[in-house]
């Protein structure tokens, strides 16, 4: 083979994969960013169902139930097989019912008929997730985001 | 034999540099790393810290469209709290180097 027709061949095998290890590159960088972005959706999903739980006992603390209710779309009622089923009462009513002073602390106890629960549905992308309180749970009334 | 090395010349010339530039690639941003950045941010907030006590690190940060801790950067991720009785919208931005 003549000299130059060699170099001519190397050098297209040469650029040939370079231009296909970019590409290669560029499909893992894209893939990667994918990855995050749905992994930040999830995350984005967990800390909303965590913030209606944390917004409730902050609520009932300052008695700010009202907001709370415009705020949320939840159910409350009866915990009966890990849901929480919606009773047939106004949310003033439920809370006088369920919620218990004790010294500093507040008490979102138990009904007469089983475990009291609060539960909001969480979306986020093509995530989706609840929010749940589940009696019993004491909150403290100086620092109401800290269990005590 | 002449046409063969003009035409390698003008390859290596042209091609070689173009092939160097399409490879020079950016770093790929860690977008996670922000977005758990803003995160830690608006819990923090959420647990009665003012921003103010943030630690000037290497992050940019926005709350309610008020920024602190200024720097040019280019991925900014935002998260929305309700907290103090309202809703609260918190971002989150790494530096440039």
């Amino acid at each position: 083979m003549r000299r130059g027709v060699f170099a001519i061949t190397w050098f297209f095998l040469l650029a040939s994969t370079l231009v296909n290890l970019y590409a290669i590159y560029g499909t893992l960088v894209s893939s990667e960013l994918k990855n995050q972005g749905v992994l930040m959706d999830a995350d984005e999903a967990f800390y909303m169902a965590r913030n209606f739980e944390y917004d409730f006992r902050r609520a009932v603390v300052d008695g700010e139930v009202e907001n709370f209710k415009e705020r949320w779309n939840f159910t409350y009622g009866n915990w009966q097989d890990g849901r929480c089923v919606q009773v047939n009462v106004s949310l003033d009513e439920f809370l006088n019912m369920t919620i218990l002073q004790r010294g500093n602390t507040l008490i979102f106890s138990p009904l007469m008929t089983g475990r009291s629960c609060l539960a909001a549905e969480v979306r986020h992308q093509y995530f989706k997730t609840y929010g749940v309180v589940v009696s019993t749970v004491c909150i403290n009334r100086s620092s109401p985001l800290f269990l005590c | 034999m002449r046409g063969f090395f003009s035409i390698e010349i003008l390859l290596v010339i042209f091609l070689l540099p173009y092939l160097f530039y399409v490879m020079e690639s950016e770093p790929v941003p860690v977008l996670r790393e922000t977005e758990v950045y803003a995160q830690d941010v608006a819990q923090m907030l959420m647990y009665g810290h003012s921003p103010q006590e943030l630690p000037a690190g290497s992050f940019a940060i926005w709350v309610d469209g008020e920024e602190f801790h200024k720097c040019p950067y280019r991925f900014r991720y935002c998260t929305n709290r309700v907290f103090g009785g309202g809703e609260h919208r918190i971002c989150a931005a790494e530096c440039l180097p």
